[in-house]
């Protein structure tokens, strides 16, 4: 009786053990997620970047105390781009630039999670975009976790980093907006 | 204003030489009695001329495409090479029509095939359906062109074309307008070379390209980007007018009177496309 009542000691503190160190999975809220992006207007002689949106944001990403075992994953919906101007949101859209109709989708996939200080990680993954994919690797910063006002505990991370619309099959149109595009990446889990 | 034109300078200029220099050729090869040769040549003048101005339009000229417009120089050369088969005597007739609808069917079929918004079946439908046009004008226009030999035949395609990048602009995609951009430039060098070279044709393999050029940029523009639908069956169908002319009342008339019926025509037919993308989509803003 003893022996067995020692087993179940044992079997219980194996599970919570595991529960404590399992990997978070978090689910990214879009209504506090945001892809920013900003590219220099080159048809107004660069005096001025041009901001906007992408308001379609889904994913998850996995929190591990052992980086190794971190991942990223983020969908990016291309038609929900958003600068403020109709017009040149129809334009960006277009086979001049995104192609929406032909790659709807803007994707992140991690490959490599490593920490590189307090709250500081460096991600390498897949970034797929106008149909070509690129590893690229980014730096980036926890902004914060904790439980919100309705309870549920949350996470969020930031990045921001420049790519080269030409490296992705956008090459044309560039005495109208330059070559590099900044983006910045801000995403909110909900665990759950 | 300096811009835009420093831009058609810099897009326009390669292709209408290389077009011009492609038809120089030719030339030289029906001066040397090769005919068969001189429509090949007349065919890849076009096509090659294209290719030079899609690569400076879109600064990629990718051998394996992976996005819709990127197909178009290969279409053309594609058009080309059949205009060699077109040019070979004792052809059937059966035998023309069939590989411009094959042709046809699968050039509209390589075009929408990325595109994510139509179901298989809608792709399937709208192959066959456009394919079937494109082969019906390519014979219109192949008619026509062996009909008529002066340059109203160029210059109404260079409206076309013209006419057909303005309504992509509003459209909302530079890149295809500047693409039939390209095409109205090696139409325009074709002008200058049948001015220079009265009763020159563009028989053949030159109208197969034109044709799946025009309506190539009509499909990118209608299914990737904003054109209404019939704004692009306009533009594609608007050089077809050129057939009134052939009407025996108009035979009749003062020489040049054919000529101005066939330009005034198709381009009203053109500004009947380019008024419904006006219409639909309103003038662009600019400036953004």
């Amino acid at each position: 009786m003893r022996r067995q009542t020692l087993w179940s000691l044992l079997a219980s503190l194996w599970v919570l053990a595991s529960l404590g160190f399992a990997a978070d999975t978090y689910e990214v809220d879009p209504a506090h997620s945001f892809v920013l992006f900003r590219c220099r207007n080159v048809a107004q002689a660069g005096a001025v970047f041009i901001h906007g949106r992408f308001t379609d944001i889904k994913g998850n990403f996995v929190v591990d105390k052992d980086p190794a075992k971190c991942s990223v994953n983020i969908t990016i919906n291309a038609d929900s781009l958003d600068t403020g101007v109709p017009d040149r949101d129809n334009h960006l859209k277009s086979p001049d630039f995104l192609n929406v109709k032909q790659f709807p989708t803007i994707t992140f996939t991690s490959r490599k999670v490593q920490a590189i200080g307090k709250d500081r990680y460096r991600i390498t993954g897949d970034l797929t975009l106008h149909g070509v994919t690129r590893t690229i690797t980014v730096t980036v910063t926890k902004v914060g976790e904790g439980k919100n006002f309705k309870g549920a505990y949350v996470m969020g991370f930031q990045t921001t980093f420049t790519i080269r619309r030409s490296d992705f099959g956008m090459k044309g149109l560039m005495n109208i907006a330059d070559d590099r595009v900044e983006l910045t990446i801000a995403i909110m889990g909900i665990r759950k | 204003m300096t811009f835009f034109l420093r831009s058609a300078l810099a897009l326009g200029l390669p292709p209408v030489a290389v077009t011009f220099v492609g038809l120089l050729l030719a030339w030289g090869a029906a001066k040397r009695e090769q005919r068969v040769v001189s429509r090949c040549l007349t065919g890849f003048a076009v096509a090659i001329g294209y290719a030079v101005g899609h690569r400076i339009a879109t600064g990629a000229l990718p051998f394996m495409p992976s996005s819709a417009e990127h197909w178009l120089p290969l279409l053309a050369l594609v058009a080309a090479l059949l205009g060699i088969l077109e040019s070979l005597p004792n052809i059937p007739r059966f035998w023309r029509w069939l590989w411009r609808l094959l042709f046809g069917i699968v050039a509209v079929a390589v075009l929408l095939l990325p595109l994510t918004s139509l179901s298989p079946m809608g792709k399937a439908i709208w192959s066959v359906g456009l394919g079937v046009l494109m082969a019906a004008v390519w014979t219109g226009m192949n008619g026509l062109a062996g009909r008529v030999t002066d340059a109203s035949l160029p210059i109404a395609l260079a409206i076309t074309a013209a006419v057909n990048s303005a309504a992509l602009l509003i459209a909302h995609t530079a890149i295809v307008s500047q693409l039939s951009g390209v095409l109205a430039a090696t139409m325009g060098a074709a002008f200058v070379f049948v001015l220079w070279q009265r009763r020159w044709s563009l028989l053949g393999g030159a109208m197969g390209a034109v044709t799946v050029l025009l309506f190539g940029a009509g499909i990118n523009g209608a299914f990737y980007a904003d054109l209404p639908i019939p704004s692009a069956l306009f533009l594609c169908l608007a050089p077809l007018t050129g057939w009134l002319r052939e009407h025996r009342s108009v035979q009749s008339w003062h020489p040049i009177a054919p000529i101005a019926l066939q330009l005034v025509a198709t381009t009203l037919f053109a500004a009947i496309g380019l008024g419904i993308a006006i219409r639909q989509l309103g003038l662009p803003t600019g400036g953004y």
